[in-house]
């Protein structure tokens, strides 16, 4: 992942015309440009499924965009679907972890829904046979603008703002509102206590990655910068014991 | 009490908070005021969901919305139930403060190479 995130860097400052077949390089450069391979709701969902089914044994899912507004509810859950049946089929992932995978996916998606403020989201995917991994991003809001939104007035940085995000602080400044923001503290839990694995979160100029020994807030340098949110995570294909229900929060 | 098959209205995977809002404003339409919401189809649920529909149901105090029973729900949706009940009331998050988390600034690219090469 590391080695990825070295790729889109230097896309971003010109330094490299990337052709490799990478989750993250291909998410961060479709959020950069607004431009998916693969536009899901401007098609049948049965065309989409056959255009899935075309990478079939290619250890591959091109970048998918996905209707991101609260009108297009219905139509989302169905391309989400196919997406999450087509990664795990194809990845031959244990059914405990593909519990896991549409968890962390769809809770990932909803956040975009709900905070990003954007008419579209992107999701792209690898697999080897030990690993899958899945990079899910928008174009909208930063995780830091959510919070400046939310009348948050103690987070003033990107930086700081994935850190109250980790920490479960939702963005929505509600009564009653205490109850949201386990979406990504729950997933990050799952993926780096659960699975020995590891995410990345990349939003404006800041940049979490997590992992078994690093729990790292990094602010960027210019002229880097994430012109939305953009999440990565890894997951064994195999991991005996594993159970999401050890980290739903309570 | 009338009961409702939940899939019928919002489909068998219920992933998102709009869903449970949408199913809110599906009652509040169709001006049902009890009901009793069947979940023996429902394929998937995601915490979130369960934690809007809690919020809009089920949530002591709560005055608008219908009153709403549940049943059938699958393993999957009494854990999130459960799960969102018991964090229901914790208090909100401070700003500040994770797990062993480090704050970590660069000021330049060649920084950011340094850096991407040490966690590698």
């Amino acid at each position: 992942m590391i080695e990825q995130l070295n790729a889109l860097f230097a896309t971003m400052i010109g330094k490299a015309n990337v052709g490799t077949k990478s989750p993250l390089v291909c998410t961060g450069i479709a959020v950069i440009h607004h431009k998916p391979d693969i536009i899901a709701d401007q098609m049948p969902l049965s065309a989409f499924n056959v255009l899935l089914s075309e990478n079939h044994e290619q250890c591959w899912m091109p970048v998918v965009g996905f209707p991101a507004t609260s009108k297009n509810t219905d139509i989302r859950n169905a391309i989400t679907s196919a997406i999450e049946d087509f990664v795990i089929s194809e990845s031959g992932i244990d059914t405990n972890l593909a519990q896991a995978l549409r968890y962390i996916t769809d809770e990932i998606i909803d956040n975009i829904t709900e905070h990003a403020d954007t008419a579209e989201g992107y999701v792209c995917a690898a697999w080897d046979g030990n690993t899958v991994t899945v990079c899910i991003a928008d174009a909208g809001k930063t995780v830091y603008g959510s919070y400046v939104d939310g009348d948050f007035y103690q987070i003033y940085s990107d930086q700081m703002a994935l850190q109250a995000a980790v920490s479960g602080l939702s963005t929505k400044n509600l009564p009653g509102a205490e109850n949201r923001g386990y979406g990504i503290s729950t997933s990050v839990d799952m993926i780096v206590k659960g699975m020995d694995s590891a995410l990345i979160i990349l939003s404006g100029r800041g940049l979490l990655f997590r992992d078994v020994r690093r729990n790292d807030f990094t602010e960027l340098p210019e002229p880097i910068f994430m012109p939305g949110t953009l999440v990565c995570f890894s997951m064994p294909v195999h991991k005996l014991g594993f159970s999401l229900y050890n980290h739903i929060g309570g | 009490m009338k009961t409702i098959d939940i899939t019928t209205i919002l489909g068998t995977e219920l992933k998102s908070r709009t869903s449970a809002r949408d199913f809110a404003t599906y009652l509040h339409n169709m001006k049902i005021n009890e009901v009793c919401v069947d979940f023996s189809r429902v394929n998937s649920v995601t915490r979130s969901f369960m934690d809007e529909f809690y919020q809009l149901f089920l949530k002591a105090g709560k005055t608008m919305n219908a009153s709403v029973n549940m049943k059938n729900m699958n393993q999957q949706a009494e854990a999130f139930l459960k799960s969102v009940e018991k964090t229901s009331d914790l208090p909100r998050p401070a700003v500040g403060g994770s797990d062993n988390a480090r704050f970590v600034y660069l000021q330049t690219v060649q920084q950011l190479n340094e850096y991407l090469e040490s966690i590698k």
